[in-house]
C-alpha cells in the first residue's frame, strides 16, 4: 500500500470520500465552509463525524 | 491495516450505497492510504462508518476503538497555549509565556513546522484558558456549557456546535458562541485571531497538533511496547483489537501527562 497525498482531485474521484462531505454539506455551508478546497471540508467533515459520535 | 476483514452481517443496508462500497472496498483488499498536508491519515478503517466498525475484526479478534473524551476541544485549548517559539518560531509569544501557562506542551513541538499567524496572542496564562482546559481533562467541556444554555440542545447537536463556533467563520453569535465566549474570551479571542487571516487556520492547527501527539507520541510508544499488537488511528482514537483498551487509554493519558495535561477518569 502506498500512501499518497490527499488531493481535492482524490476526494474527488472517490465516491467513499466524498460521501463524507456530502453528509456535513449543510453545516458545512452554515459555518462558511462551503466554498473551502474539498481536502479542507473533508478533513473538518471526518472531525464532525468523529466528535459526534461519542458518548462523552 | 491489510490484515483487518469485516464480519459477515454488517447492517450494511441501513446506510447510504457509498457505505456498501466502503464495505466492499475492506472486503476485497482494495485499501486507500491517503496523508493530507496537516499529517491526518485517512484509510479505509478511518473512514468506515463508526456503526461499523464492531464488525471490524483482525485474527479473530474483533476491534475497539480507544479515544479521549472532549479530545478535539481539548485540542485547541492545548495550541491556544502552546510555546509559540515550538514551531518555527513565526508565532506571537515565546517560551515566558508557556511557562506562565505551568509548563504546558513545553518542548514539544506542536507545529510540526507551522505556527499561528503573526501577531495572535496566545491565551497562555489566562484564568479562562485553565477552566477551559481544566474542563477539557476532566471531559465535561459539554455539559459545562450546556449548563449555561437556557435552552436544552440535544447532546450530539451541542457537541456539534461547540466545534462549529471555534471552527467558523465568526459570522455566527448563537447561544452556544456567546456561553463560550463569556466564560473563556481569552480561548475565544485566541481563535478569533487565528482565523482572521484565513478562518480555516485553526482546524488546520488542530489537525497538526493531533497527528504530532498521535503518530509522534502514542503509536510510536504502542508499537515499541506492543510490536505484535494490531494498531489503526482513526484521526485522534486508536483502534486495537479487544483487551487492549485499558492499556491504550493509560498510554494516551501518559502522553497527555508529559504535555501537562492530566486527565481525569
Amino acid at each position: 500500500m502506498i500512501a499518497s497525498e490527499l488531493t481535492d482531485e482524490v476526494i474527488r474521484a472517490e465516491p467513499v470520500l466524498m460521501r463524507v462531505i456530502d453528509r456535513h454539506r449543510q453545516l458545512l455551508g452554515e459555518i462558511g465552509w462551503g466554498d473551502a478546497p474539498l481536502t479542507d471540508q473533508y478533513n473538518l467533515a471526518t472531525t464532525f463525524e468523529l466528535t459526534g459520535g461519542r458518548d462523552d | 491495516m491489510r490484515q483487518c476483514r469485516i464480519r459477515e452481517g454488517a447492517p450494511v443496508s441501513d446506510f447510504a450505497p457509498e457505505v456498501g462500497v466502503a464495505v466492499d472496498k475492506i472486503r476485497r483488499g482494495d485499501w486507500f492510504f491517503h496523508v493530507n498536508r496537516y499529517g491526518r491519515i485517512h484509510t479505509n478503517i478511518a473512514n468506515l462508518k463508526r456503526e461499523l466498525r464492531p464488525y471490524l475484526f483482525v485474527e479473530g479478534q474483533p476491534l475497539v476503538n480507544v479515544d479521549i473524551a472532549n479530545s478535539q476541544p481539548l485540542l485547541v485549548g492545548i495550541t491556544a497555549a502552546q510555546d509559540g517559539d515550538a514551531g518555527d518560531g513565526d508565532a506571537g509569544q515565546g517560551k515566558e509565556g508557556s511557562q506562565a501557562q505551568g509548563g504546558m506542551g513545553q518542548g514539544w513541538n506542536l507545529y510540526v513546522g507551522r505556527g499561528p499567524p503573526k501577531g495572535v496572542v496566545l491565551a497562555i496564562g489566562s484564568q479562562d484558558l485553565r477552566r477551559y482546559l481544566g474542563l477539557c481533562e476532566a471531559g465535561s467541556l459539554y455539559r459545562y456549557v450546556a449548563k449555561h444554555l437556557s435552552d436544552r440542545l440535544e447532546y450530539g447537536t451541542l457537541k456539534q456546535r461547540v466545534l462549529t463556533c471555534l471552527y467558523d467563520k465568526d459570522s455566527h453569535r448563537n447561544a452556544v458562541y456567546r456561553v463560550l465566549e463569556g466564560h473563556f474570551p481569552a480561548v475565544l479571542g485566541f481563535a478569533r485571531q487565528v482565523k482572521r487571516a484565513d478562518y480555516r487556520q485553526l482546524a488546520q492547527l488542530a489537525q497538526r497538533a493531533e497527528s504530532r501527539f498521535m503518530y509522534s507520541q502514542v503509536v510510536p510508544r504502542l508499537m515499541r511496547e506492543r510490536p505484535s499488537m494490531f494498531v489503526a488511528t482513526i484521526h485522534d482514537s486508536v483502534l486495537v483489537p479487544r483487551g487492549n483498551e485499558e492499556y491504550v487509554r493509560e498510554v494516551m493519558a501518559s502522553e497527555f501527562r508529559r504535555l501537562g495535561v492530566c486527565l481525569q477518569r
